[in-house]
């Protein structure tokens, strides 16, 4: 196989061709190997590749395979991981100088579950330092394969990198704020944020233990539904794990049928001035483009939106700078200019303040259970401007513009709602705008049911960027 | 609402709070930090209106299709 042929499948046409033989997982990840090699030096989107390891986990598929012990469908798969993951034997540096030579003993539950599932792991991805702000120098910008001069959104920017690029048939990511989502969206690929203790964070750095969720990116619904699949269930290590078995689901092809009888609910708030008026049209137009996809659209807004941010902040600020407040203290030149600041100002965060905050959070999320009684699901923009340019994006004080960024995002981390972002179109500049699809909990898959019959009716999702070598 | 000397007030609460958290920051990294921890603390205003009467666990229940409790 040819590198330049592996953009002609997604992971589930590819599951298919190596579950039926067509494609060998040895063939198929040396031409991912060998597309890294050209065009990641542009792109930047890993931080370690893991060659040898993934040949090895090929050769094993394919041994499997052709003795009749096909795993499901990520047997063979090409995947890259966020380096926020723990990986055994394998460094995981968080994107920081702090973790630069930290070798994990032990793999992240969902990196156990993915190598269960027979995954062919090609390596750890860039990403903003702790997921929290800024690209450390040491790992350099990765950049946005729709144009070079520009960011891929943080903070699981190689994991939407490599997938927009199909140097990998998916990614995972982690998302606080919006670290899924916002990169998914700047890149034109599907990321889910899924339902708050749906995956295990277990192995996984905390950057605020109550607010970060762990997730799928590729390129399709579907295949983000394959990789959820993969790594969801109960995790007895991750305290905050859900309970329940993945026994008697409904499959996706039924969910899919589903979608032409759920109610929708626009979030009209985030169509007006405060959005960039590309994007906002942008998502005016895939309104229109879902509306006979659906049973009916109707206006909604979102509750207690004035505490949302002022709440998920407080939370943030405290418990990231409470995680990392040992090694700030031993070691604060080693984190980047913008991580250092925002944890030195999230010390002066007063108890009473985080504790009204989580207070507030249990009547948002109250507020949103009753939203859901009404509607089966919320649409608006992922982003509320396209990719930013990569200049902008270590600008000291930035921080604050971030606050505006995460608008549209932060409130299903706040309320632990599942929320993908889907591609839906393009800026006057030529940039990938991405349409926010949010369920009730544990709604996950009928987000992504959703997402998927959108995304075969408008078809944004073939597109893909013209990469340069 | 905040007062015009809540400046110099911040800023001598970042160094004292992070000497707490062992660790130093100079008055001129104090006061590049101030912008940012006068809109933290502005926030808290707006979180008053809480009222529920205690901090819950973040749990948002159970997996309801696949629950050994559900039929």
């Amino acid at each position: 196989m040819k590198w330049s042929e592996v953009e002609t499948f997604t992971l589930a046409s590819l599951a298919r061709a190596i579950k039926n033989r067509r494609v060998s997982p040895v063939e198929v990840t040396e031409a991912c190997l060998a597309r890294i090699e050209r065009f990641d030096r542009s792109l930047n989107a890993f931080i370690t590749l893991t060659p040898e390891r993934a040949l090895a986990d090929a050769r094993r598929a394919e041994r499997e395979i052709a003795g009749g012990d096909w795993r499901g469908p990520l047997h063979g798969v090409p995947i890259a991981i966020k380096d926020i993951f723990a990986t055994r034997g394998i460094r995981t540096t968080c994107g920081s100088r702090v973790l630069r030579d930290w070798v994990p003993e032990e793999d992240a539950t969902v990196v156990q579950r993915l190598g269960h599932a027979g995954m062919v792991l090609l390596g750890k991805l860039n990403m903003s330092e702790f997921a929290y702000a800024g690209i450390h120098p040491d790992f350099g910008p990765p950049r946005n394969p729709w144009n070079l001069d520009r960011f891929t959104g943080g903070s699981s920017s190689g994991s939407a990198g490599a997938v927009a690029a199909v140097l990998s048939f998916g990614a995972l990511g982690t998302d606080t704020g919006g670290s899924i989502r916002g990169p998914a969206a700047h890149c034109a690929v599907v990321g889910l944020k899924p339902t708050y203790g749906l995956v295990s964070r277990s192995g996984v750095t905390p950057l605020s233990w109550s607010l970060d969720h762990v997730g799928p990116m590729a390129r399709t619904a579907q295949d983000a539904a394959l990789l959820l699949d993969a790594i969801a269930g109960f995790d007895p290590a991750d305290p905050t794990s859900a309970h329940g078995s993945k026994g008697r689901r409904k499959s996706f092809r039924t969910l899919t049928h589903a979608v032409d009888r759920l109610r929708v609910g626009v979030v009209g708030e985030f169509l007006g001035s405060g959005t960039a008026a590309d994007v906002a049209a942008t998502v005016r137009a895939a309104v229109t483009a879902l509306e006979p996809l659906v049973a009916t659209v109707e206006d909604v807004v979102l509750p207690l939106a004035e505490e949302i941010v002022p709440a998920w902040s407080a939370i943030c600020f405290a418990e990231a700078s409470a995680y990392h407040e040992p090694t700030l203290a031993r070691r604060p030149e080693d984190y980047g200019d913008l991580v250092r600041e925002r944890l030195q100002v999230g010390l002066a965060v007063p108890a009473v303040q985080y504790l009204q905050a989580q207070r507030v959070r249990r009547m948002i999320i109250r507020e949103f259970a009753t939203l859901f009684e009404r509607v089966d699901l919320l649409v608006l923009p992922a982003m509320l401007a396209e990719a930013p340019t990569i200049a902008s994006t270590g600008a000291s004080g930035s921080w604050i513009a971030l606050m505006e960024r995460i608008r549209s995002t932060a409130p299903f981390n706040l309320t632990g709602l599942p929320a993908a972002s889907v591609p839906c179109g393009f800026t006057d500049s030529g940039l990938p705008v991405g349409l926010q699809i949010v369920g009730p909990h544990f709604a996950d898959r009928t987000v992504l049911a959703a997402a998927h019959v959108f995304e075969q009716a408008t078809g944004w999702w073939k597109r893909r960027p013209n990469l340069v070598a | 609402m905040i007062r015009a000397d809540d400046d110099a007030a911040l800023r001598h609460l970042i160094m004292t709070m992070a000497r707490y958290a062992g660790t130093t920051i100079d008055e001129a990294t104090a006061a590049h930090l101030t912008p940012a921890a006068t809109w933290l603390l502005g926030c808290w205003p707006a979180l008053t209106r809480a009222t529920v009467r205690e901090v819950e666990p973040m749990s948002v229940g159970r997996w309801p299709e696949d629950s050994h409790e559900v039929e």
